[in-house]
């Protein structure tokens, strides 16, 4: 994150050399060698044969959707066998999530995490399949009601509304014991492992990749590998902490165990000296950013049609103003960028906005910290608290679904809230996060634009176009250039096949893997960076948490009228299609 | 030789003491005080709904999490095959 030496070494001028001396460009080279190894991997897998299996399940879909006025169960299986066709079940795929893989699930035994023997595994595998027949068990029967429901439906010409609604009521109940059973049939697979082969191998490539540009940008390739290898230990507990079976349940995820593995050991017994060269948060955060990019897919903002713009597109930009301009003037907030930092990271989607807007405008390591912190507690208060409270005043389930999925910060607790309230809950919640999740690119753009023009500009003066040039943060472009690349892509190639080759190939298959390692570097050198004290002295007086409070306050109110508005007064068409 | 920001003077052994206390502390909260928080029963009904579906709540972008594909999917097929009142 941002230090003096940055701030200077962006500024002035721009020269030929700077294309392998700064960090910027190393963050773009790198992420791009990514991008186009995976693309190269996973395009090719658009064969006939997935095409012919697109076209066959959309033909089904077509008749269904004018046969009966909801959709039917012939169309949810439609979808799911266009759902089954990802790239990622291809070998190659399986082999690079293998070497890539972090440490596994845990619930008392940490070594889990990293090895498990045979018996332990047939054991588990064991369970597991108990767990799962008696859930395919409930699947089978949900589908027989759902069935017979349809029936009735369909006997009475579709004209009945009682038995249309009996009807989707039954489909919506298998739907939910489909997708508990689906995901109880994939426990059954578990078979022993022992991941410290490839944990090694994966330390080995990522310290070579980095260091690469650190031999070229003129330090100390050796260096680099020993520090390196400390730092990635730390990742790799992180991961393991992750993991374990109760920290899932309050979301606290690599991010938060990275800095504070991190933070105590640089303030107990001292990061080691030799582990410094190792230490590079910006290198990592700027190179899993340009692969962030790559993941930010413009054409998902259309997922739910043009309430779900309103929802996360006006409303979101909305409350990130009005709360960074509350800091500045009323709060006093000491520090722009740890107020736009926490800004962003309120109203858009938690950490990975707080990871763009800080690289953007340079924030401090220990302002990120501190908005992650914030992130982490109000997150697992409010994925709780509000299908609690949805629940209670007996809220409809798009709206409650609208309503958490524009304000919870952490993706995966909007995945968690939402599907504990319904599954329709969960399909809103999920399109406006994601939804949310796009709008990362544009507000790191402006954001750093913004700060070079005006927040960094010295008193009086103007910055031109060349200046704003010289000072612009060059990994923002590779940013924004993966987006639009990738945008690109998927929609040249259609969405069908788009969601078989790229998103569950070229990104979840590869980038994405690479990706949450990098952050995971990032965050466990934050950790391994900084001092206790100094940063307590950031959250003198509260003001970032009521900062925070303010701003996710004015978030709930807004979202929700939006909500409403939107989805049951200008549009209530599109959300009875829902 | 160390980087130690927070304590320079203090001797090794408090600052190994330091760090081994950190670590007990990390381990109570992950295997004590968050299974006791499993079982209240404002958060016990959520926490077996994420064990029942195995859902990671940690997940920081949607591409890192199946349900955000599931949703995705649903979404988009909704929009281009919607069903037709009759």
């Amino acid at each position: 994150m941002g230090t003096e030496s940055d701030v200077v070494s962006n500024t002035g001028k721009s020269t030929i050399s700077d294309l392998w001396k700064l960090e910027d460009y190393w963050a773009i080279w790198l992420g791009f060698a990514l991008l186009i190894i995976g693309l190269i991997i996973f395009l090719p897998k658009a064969d006939q044969d997935i095409r012919a299996k697109i076209d066959a399940a959309n033909a089904i879909l077509t008749t269904e959707s004018q046969k009966a006025p909801f959709k039917t169960i012939e169309w949810y299986n439609a979808v799911a066998a266009k759902e089954k066709l990802k790239a990622t079940d291809t070998a190659i795929a399986k082999k690079i999530k293998s070497i890539a893989s972090a440490p596994q699930g845990w619930k008392t035994n940490p070594l889990q995490a990293f090895f498990m023997d045979s018996s332990t595994a047939e054991n588990l595998k064991i369970k597991a399949t108990e767990k799962y027949e008696l859930l395919h068990q409930k699947e089978t029967e949900a589908l027989a009601g759902a069935a017979v429901a349809q029936t009735a439906a369909a006997l009475a010409g579709y004209a009945n509304k009682d038995l249309n609604e009996a009807a989707v009521s039954a489909i919506d109940t298998w739907r939910s014991a489909h997708a508990a059973a689906s995901k109880a049939k994939k426990k059954t697979s578990v078979k022993q492992y022992n991941i410290i082969g490839s944990l090694i191998i994966l330390m080995v490539f990522l310290a070579v990749f980095f260091g690469i540009g650190k031999a070229v940008m003129g330090e100390s390739f050796i260096k680099f590998l020993l520090g390196f290898a400390f730092v990635f230990v730390i990742a790799v507990l992180a991961y393991a902490a992750e993991n374990n079976a109760t920290m899932k349940h309050y979301g606290i995820g690599y991010a938060a165990w990275a800095i504070i593995f991190g933070l105590l050991i640089s303030n107990t017994v001292g990061t080691p000296k030799w582990v410094m060269p190792g230490v590079q948060t910006e290198y990592y955060i700027k190179t899993g950013l340009v692969l962030l990019g790559a993941e930010i897919l413009f054409g998902k903002i259309l997922s739910i049609g043009i309430p779900g713009i309103f929802v996360a597109w006006v409303v979101t930009p909305i409350v990130l103003v009005t709360t960074y301009w509350f800091g500045q003037n009323i709060i006093k907030m000491p520090s722009k960028t740890l107020n736009i930092t926490i800004s962003a990271d309120m109203s858009v989607c938690g950490v990975s906005a707080a990871i763009a807007t800080a690289a953007a405008c340079r924030a401090k390591k220990e302002e990120l910290t501190l908005a992650v912190g914030l992130s982490l507690v109000f997150t697992s208060i409010m994925m709780v608290v509000m299908p609690i409270v949805i629940k209670a005043l007996g809220m409809p389930h798009v709206l409650g679904g609208a309503w958490m999925g524009g304000t919870i910060d952490a993706t995966g607790a909007v995945a968690a809230a939402g599907a504990f309230l319904s599954e329709r809950a969960l399909y809103v919640a999920a399109t406006i996060k994601m939804i949310q999740n796009v709008l990362i690119g544009v507000i790191a753009f402006f954001v750093a634009l913004y700060w070079v023009a005006k927040v960094d500009r010295a008193e009086g003066k103007t910055v031109g176009a060349i200046e704003i040039w010289h000072r612009f943060p060059k990994f923002v472009i590779g940013f924004i250039v993966a987006s639009i690349v990738f945008s690109m892509i998927y929609q040249s190639i259609g969405k069908d096949v788009g969601y078989v080759v790229v998103e569950h190939g070229a990104l979840r298959g590869f980038s994405r893997l690479a990706r949450e390692w990098f952050f995971c570097l990032a965050f466990a050198s934050i950790g391994l960076a900084t001092n206790f004290r100094e940063l307590k002295s950031y959250f003198k007086g509260g003001k970032p948490l009521i900062l925070y409070v303010c701003g996710q306050s004015l978030n709930l109110i807004l979202t929700l009228v939006m909500a409403y508005v939107m989805f049951y007064i200008v549009f209530p068409d599109i959300t009875a299609g829902i | 030789m160390t980087q130690n920001i927070d304590q320079p003077q203090a001797s090794l052994a408090r600052r190994i003491a330091g760090l081994v206390a950190g670590i007990a502390i990390i381990l109570i909260f992950m295997l004590v005080i968050a299974p006791y928080m499993d079982d209240k029963p404002f958060i016990k009904p959520l926490v077996d709904f994420i064990e029942y579906r195995d859902i990671d709540a940690s997940a920081l972008y949607y591409t890192e999490i199946e349900e955000f594909s599931h949703a995705s999917v649903f979404m988009d097929n909704s929009r281009r095959f919607s069903p037709k009142p009759l």
